[in-house]
């Protein structure tokens, strides 16, 4: 069809672009408006209040390195070390007075804010709000005297006293008032005894055990090598947890009938039972349980139902054992039965626990489920020793090639340094920009994730002496340019000025990615060493964090999984210095665990 | 109209606002000495691009210059005489001089010289049969975006380096578009007269 107009023109030529090349819509949407300006009517004007216009201002440095190498002078004399750095301002003296440091004082641009569901975010601000000021009713919630019936009602008979239809009844109650399993979800419940393709939630009558589908995010383990899964700890897409005492015996009594017989029979009872009800009381257990210590991700792998949740990503990132979750729920679920107890004396109700006296382990082994890319930790002290032994000086004095192999050994090993102490992403972009870092407080800005529906930026806390490495290594990066510039015909253009990290590939200076990461492993002979994804070290923190039992909702937020309420809202009752002192302790930990010594 | 305000018309639509470099400016030097009747055009020609190009580029873009005198020209409604004056005057400064060309086999930087490397990664393109919408629209493109380099300009120390990196953010669309938009035979010819003549708005 001919074209008439500037708009058909623009809207073909785009539509041929996202048809071949598979660009996102953001992408092409972005470019439309572009051309609007530069080939429609539409006028526009870039000016300088858009911070995106402006963010990345010319640095002093570089300009000056830059005009010593026109002016061709001794570049290694002249160039003076007056690095720009993250300007943090002081907390004011009330605020430093009760333990307030710069870091909660940050402007607000720092901080990411979600541009859309501004309705939802603001009720999500309204309720965090309510929550931090300690008023824990909400209309939505269900209180403790509506978990207190609910057990009285439920709970008081032994299994064996309960018969028929009650005891489904019962079953299915309590997998809501215990996990968390909303009416919907059970409706999805089968029988088996492991595993089904045809469902995500199943349960083992005999064993008494539950079988959750972990959702899929971001990762095709099919493509994960085979020296990848030898290297790393076993996972699994199914999560499993033993039933409850109390939920168990009913379970294996219900075990004793017709399999075809218990399953239309649930049917029917689920038909029968208050939706309305239940659901309250299912919808509102993940928060109690989170409130009595256990991990939100936890709270919601046992509700059976990932969609939509904030810990969908850090689900995908956790290798955690049956075990451990078993034992999670019951510390928690037992001090939230604490209060429930109390509340069911006080209003003269009938009480009996379901965990019963004692929790022992398993039987049936102690299966690991989750993550297949968290690194052994023998494996990787291994890979990572070998790292530091390969590792040289790069003398600017010496001849390129061997400059260039001992300066992309350094910045592979710095970066692996930086993604184990702090757990960023494998970067995309420079990750981390000169001027970004602030060594004498231990923050750097990040900007580690740039896909085309988000971009996301935030400040990380940091062991002192790694971001002072980091420090030096931008410092070694500022000699190491100059000379490629000076005194060599390495090709620069595609490196951008103010990126920290880069490599010397093929007589080209480039911005440091994943697959130079790879090539340069493989050019030391290191490449089998590392056959995990560099994504691995987030998989492997989230994963030590439960284990160490650390806060995990208080980590997250630094490692870029903000959901709400943010730890650094305006109303929060949290010092970040308080929550930054709990990532430095877990990075200097976890740095020593996977073998780095210290520098 | 005269031959000295079309050169004034073409300064304003089309070279950059900035201060150029010295490289450039010496470059431009050179041309004026060795050929007097062109020193008018050869100021335009070391400013139509970047403020920091490399001087060496220019011969490379050579085609992109001609295409974008002539068709501004021919968008300002100049007689025949005064346009064929121009071409002539390009045609004798690029005869009687031929600047240094860069052996490099890498394109201009996309983030350091936007709309040298916009053009001659374009005219490329079109030398290969691809992006023949370019010949087309070149002009309006570089008028509109050097526009918005206009409405930079004053507050430079502002915008830092972030000036060129915003000009290519247009400029990497409207290649795009070059490269992916139907054969030019698909335009009706109204609108391929009105994408090289203009409205009359930009004027």
């Amino acid at each position: 069809m001919a074209l008439a107009t500037t708009s058909e023109l623009i809207r073909s030529a785009l539509r041929n672009y996202r048809t071949q090349t598979g660009v996102s819509g953001s992408t092409a949407a972005s470019y439309a408006a572009r051309l609007r300006v530069v080939l429609g009517e539409q006028r526009h004007r870039i000016r300088p209040g858009s911070r995106s216009a402006t963010r990345r201002a010319s640095h002093p440095t570089a300009a000056r390195v830059l005009a010593a190498i026109r002016q061709r002078e001794d570049i290694g004399v002249s160039a003076t070390r007056t690095r720009s750095r993250l300007h943090l301002p002081n907390a004011p003296p009330d605020a430093a007075r009760e333990g307030e440091g710069a870091i909660d004082w940050v402007p607000a641009q720092f901080w990411t804010r979600s541009p859309a569901h501004a309705r939802r975010a603001q009720w999500r601000k309204q309720h965090a709000t309510m929550s931090r000021l300690a008023f824990q009713h909400d209309s939505r919630t269900a209180q403790l005297a509506d978990y207190a019936s609910a057990h009285s009602r439920l709970f008081s008979r032994a299994p064996r006293a309960i018969t028929g239809d009650q005891r489904i009844s019962t079953l299915i109650e309590g997998l809501a008032v215990v996990y968390g399993m909303t009416p919907s979800t059970l409706t999805t419940l089968t029988q088996g005894s492991g595993p089904r393709d045809d469902s995500d939630l199943v349960i083992d009558f005999r064993e008494g055990r539950l079988w959750i589908r972990l959702p899929r995010v971001g990762y095709n383990n099919d493509t994960l090598s085979q020296a990848c899964a030898e290297a790393s700890r076993s996972g699994s897409d199914w999560a499993s947890v033993p039933l409850v005492p109390y939920l168990r015996d009913v379970a294996r009594l219900l075990h004793t009938q017709q399999e075809p017989a218990i399953m239309r029979s649930f049917a029917e009872v689920t038909r029968k039972i208050e939706r309305r009800r239940l659901a309250r009381l299912a919808r509102s257990l993940p928060g109690w349980l989170t409130r009595c210590g256990l991990p939100g991700v936890l709270a919601s792998l046992l509700t059976g139902d990932f969609d939509y949740t904030p810990y969908l990503a850090t689900s995908a990132y956790i290798n955690v054992s049956e075990q451990h979750v078993r034992m999670a729920h019951v510390s928690a679920f037992r001090c939230f039965e604490a209060q429930i107890a109390a509340e069911c004396r006080r209003r003269a109700w009938t009480f009996a626990s379901v965990l019963g006296p004692g929790m022992a382990p398993s039987l049936s082994g102690n299966r690991h489920f989750g993550s297949r890319i968290v690194p052994l930790t023998g494996r990787l002290q291994q890979a990572i020793q070998a790292l530091e032994t390969r590792r040289r000086e790069a003398r600017l004095g010496g001849s390129l090639t061997a400059l260039a192999r001992a300066w992309n050994l350094t910045a592979v090993y710095t970066w692996f340094r930086l993604s184990w102490a702090a757990a960023l992403r494998p970067c995309r972009d420079p990750v981390v920009r000169r001027g970004d870092v602030e060594p004498e407080t231990g923050w750097i800005f990040v900007r580690d994730k740039d896909s085309p529906f988000s971009r996301e930026s935030r400040l990380v806390p940091l062991a002192l002496r790694d971001a002072q490495l980091l420090e030096r290594f931008a410092h070694d990066g500022d000699r190491v340019r100059v000379r490629l510039r000076a005194m060599t015909r390495t090709a620069m253009d595609q490196l951008a000025d103010d990126a920290v990290f880069f490599l010397v590939v093929d007589g080209r200076a480039r911005s440091l990615s994943a697959q130079l990461v790879r090539l340069v492993l493989q050019q030391e002979g290191l490449g089998d060493l590392f056959p995990w994804p560099l994504n691995a070290p987030r998989h492997y923190w989230l994963t030590r964090a439960l284990e160490l039992e650390m806060p995990i909702d208080q980590i997250e937020p630094f490692i870029g999984h903000s959901h709400e309420p943010l730890p650094w809202g305006s109303l929060s009752l949290v010092s970040l210095k308080r929550l930054s002192e709990t990532m430095r302790r877990l990075g200097t930990i976890l740095l020593r665990e996977a073998g780095f010594r210290a520098e | 109209v005269t031959f000295e305000n079309l050169l004034v018309d073409l300064d304003r639509l089309l070279a950059t606002p900035r201060s150029i470099s010295g490289g450039l400016r010496q470059l431009g030097q050179r041309m004026s000495t060795r050929c007097p009747e062109a020193s008018g055009i050869a100021s335009l020609v070391i400013k139509l691009y970047d403020p920091c190009l490399d001087e060496r580029w220019i011969l490379a873009l050579w085609p992109s210059t001609q295409l974008l005198f002539a068709t501004t020209a021919t968008r300002l409604q100049a007689p025949a005489p005064i346009r064929r004056r121009l071409v002539t005057l390009l045609h004798q400064l690029r005869n009687e001089f031929q600047p240094a060309t860069t052996s490099s086999r890498l394109r201009p930087s996309f983030t350091r010289a936007p709309f040298a490397a916009f053009h001659w990664s374009s005219w490329r393109a079109v030398a290969h049969r691809r992006a023949r919408l370019y010949v087309v629209v070149a002009t309006l493109v570089h008028i509109r975006v050097r526009a918005l380099e206009h409405g930079m300009a004053p507050d430079g120390m502002r915008f830092g380096s972030r000036i060129e990196a915003n000009l290519y953010s247009y400029l990497r669309a409207a290649r795009v578009a070059c490269m992916y938009a139907e054969p030019l035979s698909e335009l009706i010819p109204d609108l391929r007269h009105e994408l090289v003549h203009g409205t009359g708005d930009d004027i």
